[in-house]
């Protein structure tokens, strides 16, 4: 038999589970705060680009992160101020996709500072301590692929123009030098342009319209990204020379590929961004579960796309 | 004006000098072993790829497997093949060999030349480019390399072309000179085996070394 003192415990007690239990059922329903991850793209204005970054962001949510995607606009002062809101906003990781292999550096090291793992995806900082893991599309390779087609399909005598991307980006250089690897052991092949368009379709056409004034005569272009062989081909076509006028591309987007299939554009390397992407973000996974033990660059391999095998890509990839 | 209160201002500005430089050291000691991997200093690509080669390519020729063993291998199992004596370097469905072994030629083409594994008048097993070499198949079927020892990665690829030149004026040279119809050589080669071309025949290869056998 219970005691009054007794009850008057048991009564407190039930008190108690009463005024704790609402509160607790309350946190219970509150899911706990998803750990933030930054996806810091160099520009957003160029459809592989936003591939590229939604790739990575959607494989952060898959893992359970919460997932912001940043554009720098080609502009490392932006991407400074992506990078301070990240830090401040207590991200726990960065996909970053650099504007400038130099002038990021600084960038990567700020979040490396503040203790925050940055993944480069596609273009790379020319160091090799700051970031976690760099995966780097291997431009260089893909256009010597497709230097050697360039010659195939142009022949050893020709003049051909070439359309750089942004001059502070090792990607532009290192597509470049892969081509003219192969090309410039032609001496027939002349090129009689070499102009930057900064990977910008817009600025290609511009570009393009006015070397076509200089050079009428031309066999070939060769275009640093798929964007600006977008652009030249809409400036040949409007020049009537779409059909003398062999255009090259890289990057693989949708646009081209489906242009290489209707015969309009002869050739493109494919990238893969979003197996990068992905890759990153699992990566920042890893690393947010413990893992250290990354290599730093990793080169991924590029495909030669031309007429004959583009039934096998589309959709920013190989066809499964 | 006392010279003391004359000088005070300088003195200030020098100790604060001091101070900035304390807590933002202009000069940084680095380690000489990461000097190369830290700067985007002139990178002098001729020089290190006469080193690589002369000092680990060739070396590491001497590990390689015997060109039949490893066409068999590749033949009856690729992904076994790949495993023991592939490199791939980061994400790629492509796998590079090293190989050597001995042959006889048994066509001369304009930009190869074919050899064929077993005795004289068989099938070309393997072809040997003589054309102008493009590509990183040299750089990286040793695995010695790494993108990750390179800052810039145009340093890593400008190793190709040097290294290619050295095949082109050492190797493939000597293989025009002496390459006819019938005659033995002992050679290493590299190759990239795409995916899917594993059993193809013959397989085309980058010749890294040559040596013929005397005319008897």
């Amino acid at each position: 038999m219970k005691t009054p003192r007794s009850k008057l415990f048991a009564l407190l007690a039930l008190l108690a589970l009463g005024a704790t239990a609402p509160a607790a059922s309350l946190t219970a329903a509150e899911p706990a705060p998803r750990t933030k991850i930054a996806v810091v793209i160099s520009t957003l204005n160029n459809p592989w680009f936003v591939v590229l970054g939604e790739a990575a962001r959607s494989r952060a949510v898959e893992l359970g992160y919460e997932a912001t995607v940043f554009d720098s606009q080609n502009d490392t002062a932006k991407e400074t101020a992506h990078f301070e809101n990240a830090i401040a906003g207590g991200y726990k990781a960065i996909l970053f996709n650099p504007t400038d292999a130099n002038g990021s550096i600084a960038n990567a090291r700020r979040a490396q500072a503040a203790g925050i793992p940055v993944f480069c995806i596609d273009r790379e900082i020319n160091a090799t301590n700051v970031a976690t893991a760099q995966l780097l599309s291997d431009n260089y390779s893909g256009c010597v692929k497709l230097g050697e087609y360039f010659v195939e399909q142009v022949g050893e005598e020709g003049a051909y123009v070439e359309l750089l991307g942004l001059v502070g980006d090792n990607n532009t250089w290192n597509r470049s030098k892969g081509f003219h690897s192969v090309v410039d052991r032609y001496p027939g092949l002349k090129m009689v342009a070499q102009q930057s368009a900064e990977f910008d379709r817009a600025k290609a056409l511009e570009v393009m319209e006015s070397i076509l004034q200089k050079h009428p005569a031309i066999n070939a272009v060769f275009c640093g990204n798929d964007a600006m062989a977008m652009g030249a081909y809409q400036a040949l076509v409007a020049a009537g020379k779409d059909r003398q006028v062999k255009v090259f591309g890289f990057d693989g987007a949708d646009d081209v590929v489906r242009l290489i299939a209707e015969k309009k554009i002869v050739a493109t390397g494919m990238q893969f961004p979003k197996q990068m992407a992905r890759q990153a973000a699992e990566f920042a996974d890893q690393y947010l579960k413990g893992k250290r033990d990354f290599p730093q660059k990793i080169p991924v391999k590029v495909d030669l796309v031309t007429q004959q095998n583009v039934h096998r890509y589309g959709d920013y990839g190989k066809k499964q | 004006m006392t010279p003391m209160r004359r000088f005070a201002p300088l003195f200030l500005a020098l100790a604060a000098g001091a101070g900035i430089c304390l807590l933002f050291p202009p000069v940084r000691l680095v380690p000489l072993r990461h000097q190369a991997a830290q700067t985007n200093a002139v990178f002098n690509a001729a020089a290190y790829a006469a080193d690589f080669w002369s000092q680990r390519l060739l070396p590491a020729l001497r590990d390689a497997p015997d060109a039949a063993l490893l066409l068999s291998a590749l033949a009856s199992n690729a992904p076994a093949a790949a495993a023991a004596y592939g490199k791939t370097p980061g994400m790629s469905d492509a796998v590079y060999y090293l190989m050597q072994g001995t042959g006889t030629v048994c066509s001369v083409q304009p930009k190869a030349v074919g050899v064929a594994l077993g005795q004289a008048g068989g099938e070309a097993d393997l072809l040997l480019g003589t054309g102008m070499l493009f590509g990183n198949t040299v750089r990286d079927a040793s695995g010695l390399l790494d993108a990750s020892l390179f800052p810039n990665s145009q340093h890593f690829n400008d190793l190709s072309t040097e290294l290619n030149r050295i095949v082109e004026t050492r190797v493939i040279s000597r293989l025009k000179a002496g390459a006819a119809p019938g005659r033995r050589l002992r050679f290493a080669a590299a190759a990239e085996v795409e995916s899917g071309a594993e059993a193809e025949r013959p397989l085309k290869v980058v010749p890294v070394e040559v040596e013929f056998e005397e005319r008897p």
